[in-house]
């Protein structure tokens, strides 16, 4: 029994001195500290109540309402691109067949395989349009609500309450903008950058229990490619950030690309923002697979203000560029 | 053998952080035990194991290293198992990842194999009158002939 109790006491010693010296051996590193209270997985915006919200008859006008006009503008001004998002609520196969230039899927009734883009952009903006068919339709209503509930701002948003019958007629006038029948989903805020797919960047993607969402706007390898041999890679106005660790970024990476290890981001983050600030376009990747960091580096890019619609995710990551065939730098420089 | 693996996830440990994330166990907010496990369990296996090599405070020492075993051999073989049931490996030993145990990716199989041995010799350390693999007890003898020692 007292050979119990003293193995017992011993091990609770051990573990104190093991506490101590842990802690205080970790306060004496500067490039691989762990800080205690940071969330090295920071959950990123997910809806607040998806299934307990009020139903919108609670709330007769409960958010701004545009003319077809305003619409027009916004389609019309360049000035607005990227700062007005336009939603449509409708479904699928009557959004193929026509809906407003730039206008962003949204069926509120297929949520999960939309929300993850079209909330990304609307928490970016500073004018979401929600319009649906027109008429009774109240599903612009209903969309509003679920944006509501992925925390964009209620004053951010805006009814079309005449919806594509109002714009088709519109058209028919002759006025300027007029009805898109282009079978891709997204409006692209920068010609030179192509539009990324809502059907393939929407819909949860494997996490781990952490229960992240993507909400930024998702490149493929294709879309990545043309960005890289863009003339504008070359003058620093598109910017590669590798998220992965000194070993991985060493052996190989993007060429131009510059690192931006997310554990240790006090120390790279001062060079990433140094270019990352004057960029028009910011390109994060990682390992690829189900590789998080260059999430969370996005999520503190957007922390640091820059705007979420310069951002953006390529998923594939390095593994998929590096089995591409593509061109390789390695060492410290990008 | 658990000093080196100890010495292996000191040296970098964010990627340990990382790894025992992986597994799920703790939770990550308030991210204090996550962050706080990553960095003491380490410390505690290089001090159990260099007790366990100077014969100091050994069956403390020995039960904290069952302890870990315990736990966390479990872990490994659940964490192979969701590998395995995701379809992308056909035989059970053929599964691989980084266990955060400080030596990269390992085969499951081999893995386990070695957390068994690891964990009778822990439980011969607790358990064991002797202290013939101490060298402890071999400085305690040399001081023993010298003379007034």
């Amino acid at each position: 029994m007292k050979t119990v109790a003293a193995t017992i006491g011993q091990a609770l010693i051990l573990l104190i001195l093991a506490v101590g010296i842990g802690l205080g051996a970790n306060s004496l590193r500067s490039k691989n500290q762990i800080k205690l209270t940071r969330n090295y997985s920071p959950a990123l915006p997910r809806p607040a109540n998806p299934a307990g919200h009020a139903p919108f008859q609670d709330h007769p006008e409960p958010y701004g309402v545009v003319s077809v006009a305003e619409v027009a503008r916004s389609v019309n001004d360049p000035n607005r691109a990227g700062l007005d998002v336009i939603l449509d609520a409708r479904n699928e196969s009557t959004f193929a067949r026509g809906h407003i230039p730039g206008a962003i899927l949204c069926d509120p009734y297929d949520l999960e395989r939309y929300i993850d883009v079209a909330a990304g952009l609307a928490l970016g903006a500073q004018r979401v349009i929600v319009y649906c068919h027109g008429g009774n339709c109240e599903d612009s209503y209903l969309l509003c609500q679920e944006l509501i509930a992925y925390g964009v701002p209620r004053e951010n948003l805006y009814v079309f309450k005449g919806g594509w019958e109002a714009w088709q007629k519109h058209a028919a006038q002759g006025a300027p903008g007029e009805a898109s029948t282009a079978p891709d989903s997204a409006g692209a805020v920068d010609d030179a950058i192509p539009a990324p797919k809502a059907s393939e960047a929407g819909g949860p993607t494997d996490r781990h229990e952490s229960g992240t969402q993507p909400v930024f706007l998702e490149v493929d390898l294709k879309q990545v490619v043309e960005i890289f041999e863009h003339e504008k890679t070359t003058h620093g106005a598109y910017v590669f950030v590798d998220a992965r660790a000194d070993g991985p970024y060493e052996s190989g990476h993007i060429p131009g690309a510059i690192q931006c290890d997310y554990y240790r981001i006090d120390y790279y983050f001062p060079d990433v923002m140094a270019k990352a600030a004057a960029a028009e376009k910011i390109v994060v990747y990682c390992n690829g697979g189900d590789c998080e960091d260059s999430l969370y580096v996005c999520g503190e890019l957007l922390k640091a203000d820059i705007p979420r619609a310069r951002i953006l995710l390529f998923k594939g990551g390095w593994q998929e560029w590096a089995q591409a065939g593509l061109p390789v730098a390695s060492g410290r420089e990008p | 053998m658990f000093a080196y693996l100890a010495i292996m996830k000191l040296r970098d440990p964010i990627e340990f952080l990382k790894q025992i994330r992986e597994y799920a166990i703790l939770p990550t907010d308030p991210p204090i035990f996550l962050n706080l496990t990553a960095i003491v369990l380490p410390w505690l296996e290089l001090l159990c194991a260099l007790l366990l090599l100077v014969g100091f405070w050994r069956r403390g020492a020995a039960l904290l290293l069952n302890g870990m075993l315990a736990f966390f051999t479990p872990m490994l073989l659940w964490r192979a198992l969701s590998i395995y049931r995701s379809g992308t490996v056909e035989a059970f030993c053929d599964v691989r990842f980084d266990c955060g145990c400080g030596t990269g990716e390992v085969y499951i199989c081999r893995k386990l194999a070695e957390n068994l041995l690891l964990q009778i010799g822990a439980l011969i350390a607790l358990f064991s009158m002797s202290q013939r693999f101490c060298f402890g007890r071999w400085f305690l003898r040399q001081r023993a002939t010298i003379p007034g020692a």
